[in-house]
């Protein structure tokens, strides 16, 4: 445990220290903001033409698919250099000859980004707070769609983190993980195109998509979070697997 | 204290290191010695429990190293060939990072800390970003980083790469100082520095030992190799007529009044007297006589140089 906190501060430091940090926080609130007044005007226009949708629907859900969105490329940003950046430095001789675990090594870099992405999710927060003091709405769907991104970046960043298992160039590492993380998020778009009933529901059930929806609409269904867990289990112990193996070569 | 056993370590086909067999004793200090690529840093790799070995094994303490990695690995500091530090880090902060990943009582932590960066002379750059030192600067701190924890075992892969004189003999120091309380490796390719603070060495070559002897056993070895030099105020025209009958003379170099002979490892002092009387008798004025046991150095070019040349053929 001591061991495990002690990787993740160092790890958290370095993220959250780096220039890099900001310059990706900045493009993150660029973009959302851009995309939260364009949706502003447009939620405005439609409820003036009496088309009567909800804040929720009308203003946040495009809020939401956009922090989605640029979570895609901003995390495997933030997660590449966890690995390659250690194999390329030889920094990772002195992990591997610490009398500590792989596991502790993983889960101590993983809390570290997940809260660093975390942070920048608190920043897309700032923007249905700033609305809530023009406007009232209902909290419900929110939290539940916040939960939702909560768990969304722990998953996006395991996959992240994987990714900077498997090469020693960073740049590599980010764009596998940027394939990976659309893997996923494509995987149940297929399910409509799927003839047979039984393929079709169980993409459905594999994806990311349709957990994260739920989760949009206020609804705090048990499947959401074992799906989102074992997601985050998986990679994180395909990435201690990782680790291991580089043991071995 | 380490035994290494059967040790071999394959890359693709090739072998890295095949068959090494040594053990240590607490507080030995041994220079492991080789040529470049001829496997120190793999067989170090394995013994600090970074990598796993093809076949073999290592027993540290009493515990194997891939049975037991944890007990193992506390009893271990190590500097690796490339000093491990994090560029974004500052040194203090750094060393204090790689204390705690070895475990060490937060109650002692200033402490241990404060003696690395002392016995590494690094107090005054404690505070720098070690992405602004210079390459010896990080060489040191990587010298600190293996001491932090006050580990019995110091494994340390070519700690003087890098150092300039007087911080190479301030490491010889250091060195000095541990010894005793601490079990220490030491690998290099340069032989003074095995001379200057090991009493054990052990010499690879191509992936295997070719020699393993305290140094003081090795340097009577050497006497394989004496030489002796003469110089003479008379060029000497007819050197063979002198030595035809000594026999412990192998052959002989050298032109007017310079010569060297290379001479039979089992020649005794009688034999060596018997040389200079004839060639003082000869009346060319003996200006110089000088034996020269031959330095460890040449039976270490010999060792690796032979071995290379039977794997070539
Ligand atoms: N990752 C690797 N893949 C393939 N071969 C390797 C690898 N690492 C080392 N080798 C080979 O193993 C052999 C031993 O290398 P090693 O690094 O142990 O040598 P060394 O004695 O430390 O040499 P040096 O004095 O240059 O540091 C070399 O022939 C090298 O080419
Ligand atoms: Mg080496």
């Amino acid at each position: 445990m001591k061991t495990i906190f002690c990787i993740f501060k160092k790890e958290l430091r370095s993220i959250i220290g780096s220039p890099f940090y900001y310059v990706i926080g900045l493009l993150f609130a660029t973009f959302l903001s851009i995309n939260y007044i364009r949706s502003l005007a447009q939620f405005q226009t439609m409820s003036m033409q009496g088309a009567g949708l909800n804040i929720h629907s009308g203003l946040f859900i495009p809020h939401l698919n956009s922090i989605y969105l640029i979570f895609l490329v901003v995390i495997p940003l933030l997660t590449m250099r966890l690995f390659a950046e250690e194999k390329r430095n030889h920094t990772f001789d002195l992990l591997l000859t610490a009398p500590i675990t792989s596991s502790q090594i993983v889960i101590g870099k993983f809390l570290a980004s997940w809260l660093s992405v975390l942070i920048l999710l608190a920043i897309g927060l700032l923007y249905p707070l700033m609305t809530a003091s023009v406007a009232s709405f209902d909290w419900g769907p929110m939290w539940g769609s916040y939960l939702g991104m909560f768990w969304l970046a722990g998953v996006n960043v395991s996959i992240g983190m994987f990714a900077s298992t498997l090469t020693a160039s960073s740049v590599v590492c980010a764009f596998l993980g940027f394939l990976l993380i659309l893997a996923l998020m494509l995987l149940g778009s297929g399910a409509g195109q799927m003839a047979d009933p039984f393929w079709s529901s169980l993409l459905d059930q594999l994806s990311l998509v349709t957990h994260l929806q739920s989760f949009f609409q206020g609804l705090f269904e048990i499947k959401g979070f074992v799906f989102m867990i074992s997601c985050i289990l998986l990679f994180s112990f395909m990435a201690i697997r990782m680790v291991e193996s580089s043991r071995w070569r | 204290m380490i035994e290494v056993k059967a040790l071999s370590k394959k890359y693709g086909d090739r072998f890295a290191i095949k068959d090494i067999h040594f053990t240590v004793d607490r507080g030995e200090l041994v220079g492991f010695l080789g040529p470049n690529g001829a496997g120190k840093t793999t067989t170090m790799k394995i013994i600090t429990g970074f990598m796993a070995p093809s076949s073999g094994s290592v027993q540290v303490g009493g515990y194997d190293v891939f049975e037991n990695p944890m007990e193992v690995k506390t009893q271990i500091g190590y500097l690796p060939e490339t000093p491990p530090v994090y560029m974004d880090m500052r040194v203090k902060d750094y060393l204090k990072y790689v204390a705690e990943l070895r475990h060490v009582e937060k109650s002692n932590l200033t402490q241990y800390i404060g003696e690395a960066l002392e016995k590494t002379d690094l107090a005054s750059v404690e505070n720098r970003l070690i992405e602004n030192l210079s390459k010896g600067f990080r060489q040191r701190v990587g010298i600190a980083q293996a001491l932090v924890s006050k580990p019995d075992i110091l494994i340390l892969d070519e700690p003087t790469v890098g150092l300039d004189p007087n911080q190479v003999a301030q490491f010889r120091k250091l060195i000095k100082d541990l010894k005793g309380h601490h079990t220490i490796i030491l690998s290099t390719h340069i032989l003074s520095e095995v001379q200057a603070s090991c009493e054990k060495v052990v010499i690879v070559n191509e992936g295997r030992i070719v020699a393993q002897d305290n140094i003081k056993n090795l340097s009577q070895k050497a006497k394989a190799h004496s030489q002796l030099k003469v110089r003479t105020l008379k060029p000497i025209e007819n050197l063979e007529s002198f030595l035809s009958d000594i026999e412990d003379v192998l052959s002989w170099d050298g032109v007017g009044s310079q010569w060297s002979l290379s001479l039979k490892p089992e020649v005794s002092d009688g034999e060596i007297a018997a040389i200079s009387n004839a060639l003082s008798s000869a009346g060319n004025g003996l200006l110089e006589f000088q034996v020269q046991k031959a330095q460890l150095e040449e039976i270490f070019l010999d060792l690796t140089k032979s071995k290379s040349n039977e794997v070539n053929s």
